[in-house]
């Protein structure tokens, strides 16, 4: 992950690499008290800090079908150009997600980030195509008619929020929800970079993706398990429209710390630290100096703090009013 | 305790809060204010010569009814500032009763006397730092030359004419200028994320920045001008696996512009921060140090050690303290190679590899 960290995580200022987009972006802010915004070096419309991307994991399904649909269309193109006939008619994405999807049905969770690009992508091509794109395909049970008006080819423009052009993808795993690499000592409560809407939830307009899939529906696992590689999460493609981006994952750095003084049990990431005097409003020798006035109001004879100073030979009881 | 010299401190000597070193004549002198209300001094002598250290108890005075927070010393005068909310003036050995020199509404924590502005300057709990004329016999203790309020209790305070930083509630560092003591010469929100304890922020001798240390174990390097902040820089220090110290006081060798740490570990650190480097580790003491100093040249460095009152009443944990006793002031003659400077400060240096980068 050399050229990613040295690359898009590294913090401008002091050169120091990061762990992830918005671990940088965190630590800029806080160090040296800028905000980022964009993650540098990225290309036009890639530049977010909000997905939490580790070499080919943690892609967004719509990028992912973007890349899809780009490559089926060059090597469309390129079948074009070499004077043979298309191997296959482009496909919009929905097609293609609901192509993979009955692949994957028959996936298993043990099946590993390496073997899944291998195994999906003849599949896709072995798929029946229906004659006329999109509009006519065999949709699963209860499943609304899309509501998709473009052309098939070229692939849509990204004018509406959602879909993405068909493309088959080479990155690894669509169906995948990649885990997020365990930082060191993070508490392992991290959420994944994106979540699906919950069940139930109507597809945002121009979603083109169904809203379920019946049985396929799972939601993800919490991350609260301690095993780095979550199962295989199924209905990846019906995370909430991409207007709202899925909350980003914030790993801790190393220099974020709460910021709250007067905050009891301060958690930096492993469960037993903690410090040893806590309170950032009241100093320690206000307290003290708070037992200590309280202590000499009373009586001489009563027994006292272990640390009230011996009070020279009067027994007259302080008068907090005449001293102040 | 390894190669310090340790005062003799009779049986129920009060915690120490405050400590310094003072010059009469030849002869050198430490001080400290102590919780059992007292201010003790003791005479000091192998600062600067290759003799061992030895001391001997000079004076003892208990010049105010509640504990003695702090104090400054000017000529054989001491001023004494105490949670009964006074400022007291005493002249060391005299019987006189002391003379209440300014007052403010809470305790005052911290006062040091300004040689450039015969002036001496005060903070309180109270939210507001005072300058008081000491120059006439009249009292006035109600009307300080200037009074100038925070939006918190004042925590820490340091003074290098004519620079002077304090450090109020919520993480605000102030800077002044004392040639225009009215007015905020800049204002910092502290660079760590916890609060400062009482001697815990000491501006550099050559005034170019400031070191502040905070109660979860960390120290900031801080320096004041815009176009030295890339040089800042924080560590963490007094730290025991997975317990997190507090970081008590900080001072600076007068010649070297090394410092040294005392923590709530019980241990005293020597740091070079131009090379960005710890001198020097000690063991662990018998209890928490609140408070270390060096004295005018630097020859020595001495240390309290007593209960900081971090546990509360519950006394001090991860200690065996109940076999030793409970207040002990050491002196330790740093070696040549433990205090002296590797680093040349950056700001000196434009040659050097600066961490701005463009």
């Amino acid at each position: 992950m050399q050229h990613q960290k040295a690359r898009h995580f590294k913090c401008i200022h002091c050169n120091r690499k990061l762990g992830s987009a918005s671990g940088m972006a965190t630590h800029v802010l806080q160090v040296h008290k800028e905000v980022v915004l964009k993650i540098p070096g990225a290309k036009q419309g890639r530049c977010s800090i909000e997905f939490e991307i580790f070499g080919m994991e943690g892609i967004p399904q719509e990028y992912i079908l973007q890349r899809q649909a780009a490559l089926e269309l060059q090597m469309n193109q390129e079948a074009q150009q070499n004077g043979e006939a298309p191997t296959k008619k482009l496909r919009s994405a929905e097609e293609i997600i609901t192509a993979n999807l009955q692949n994957s049905q028959s996936l298993n969770s043990a099946s590993s980030s390496t073997t899944g690009p291998i195994f999906a992508l003849p599949t896709i091509y072995n798929q029946p195509i229906s004659a006329a794109p999109m509009l006519t395909k065999p949709p699963p049970p209860n499943q609304p008619p899309p509501p998709i008006t473009q052309p098939p080819p070229p692939p849509p423009p990204p004018t509406q929020p959602p879909p993405p052009p068909p493309a088959p993808t080479t990155a690894p795993y669509p169906y995948f929800m990649p885990p997020p690499p365990v930082m060191g000592g993070h508490p392992p409560g991290m959420l994944p970079p994106f979540m699906p809407s919950p069940l139930g939830m109507p597809p945002p307009p121009g979603m083109i993706f169904p809203p379920q899939f019946g049985g396929l529906m799972i939601p993800p696992p919490p991350f609260a398990n301690s095993s780095p590689v979550p199962p295989m999460i199924q209905p990846i493609i019906t995370r909430s429209n991409s207007t709202s981006p899925p909350p980003p994952v914030v790993p801790m750095s190393t220099n974020v710390t709460s910021p709250t003084a007067g905050v009891a049990s301060f958690d930096k990431g492993e469960p037993e630290t903690k410090l040893i005097f806590e309170d950032g409003d009241v100093s320690m020798e206000e307290k003290r100096a708070d037992l200590l006035m309280y202590a000499l109001q009373t009586t001489s004879s009563e027994p006292v703090a272990p640390d009230v100073p011996p009070v020279e030979e009067q027994s007259v009881p302080i008068d907090l009013n005449n001293e102040c | 305790m390894t190669d310090s010299h340790m005062l003799p401190l009779a049986g129920d000597v009060g915690d120490v809060s405050y400590m310094e070193f003072k010059t009469f004549g030849d002869k050198e002198y430490l001080i400290s204010s102590h919780w059992d209300c007292k201010i003790r001094g003791w005479e000091v002598e192998g600062g600067s010569s290759s003799r061992d250290v030895t001391s001997s108890f000079s004076f003892e005075a208990q010049t105010h009814k509640k504990p003695i927070l702090s104090f400054a010393a000017k000529g054989d005068c001491i001023y004494t500032s105490s949670c009964d909310n006074t400022i007291k003036l005493w002249n060391i050995g005299s019987s006189i009763e002391p003379q209440i020199v300014g007052k403010h509404s809470k305790p005052v924590n911290h006062i040091r006397f300004i040689e450039e502005c015969q002036c001496l300057l005060s903070t309180s709990w109270d939210a507001s730092l005072c300058y008081w004329d000491v120059r006439t016999n009249f009292s006035n203790e109600n009307n300080p030359l200037l009074k100038i309020k925070f939006q918190g209790s004042i925590q820490a305070v340091d003074v290098q004419y004519p620079l002077m930083i304090c450090a109020s509630a919520e993480r605000q560092l102030s800077v002044f200028d004392l040639r225009k003591p009215n007015v905020v010469f800049k204002k910092i929100q502290s660079p760590l994320k916890h609060a400062t304890n009482s001697h815990a922020l000491k501006l550099f001798p050559d005034r170019h920045g400031f070191i502040v240390g905070s109660i979860e174990g960390r120290c900031g390097v801080h320096h004041i001008l815009d176009e030295e902040s890339g040089y800042n820089f924080a560590f963490k220090c007094h730290r025991e696996q997975n317990k997190i110290y507090n970081v008590h006081s900080i001072d600076f060798h007068p010649q070297y512009s090394t410092f040294a740490t005392t923590g709530g570990d019980g241990k005293f650190h020597f740091w070079d921060k131009d090379s960005k480097q710890r001198l020097r580790i000690f063991p662990k003491l018998d209890n928490t140090i609140p408070i270390g100093k060096f004295n005018r040249d630097g020859s020595l460095f001495a240390y309290a050690v007593c209960y900081d009152w971090s546990r509360g009443s519950e006394g001090p944990t991860n200690f065996d303290t109940h076999l030793k006793p409970s207040v002990q002031i050491g002196i330790h003659k740093p070696a040549f190679t433990e205090i002296k400077n590797r680093g040349v400060p950056p700001y000196e240096n434009k040659n050097s590899k600066s961490r701005i980068v463009e």
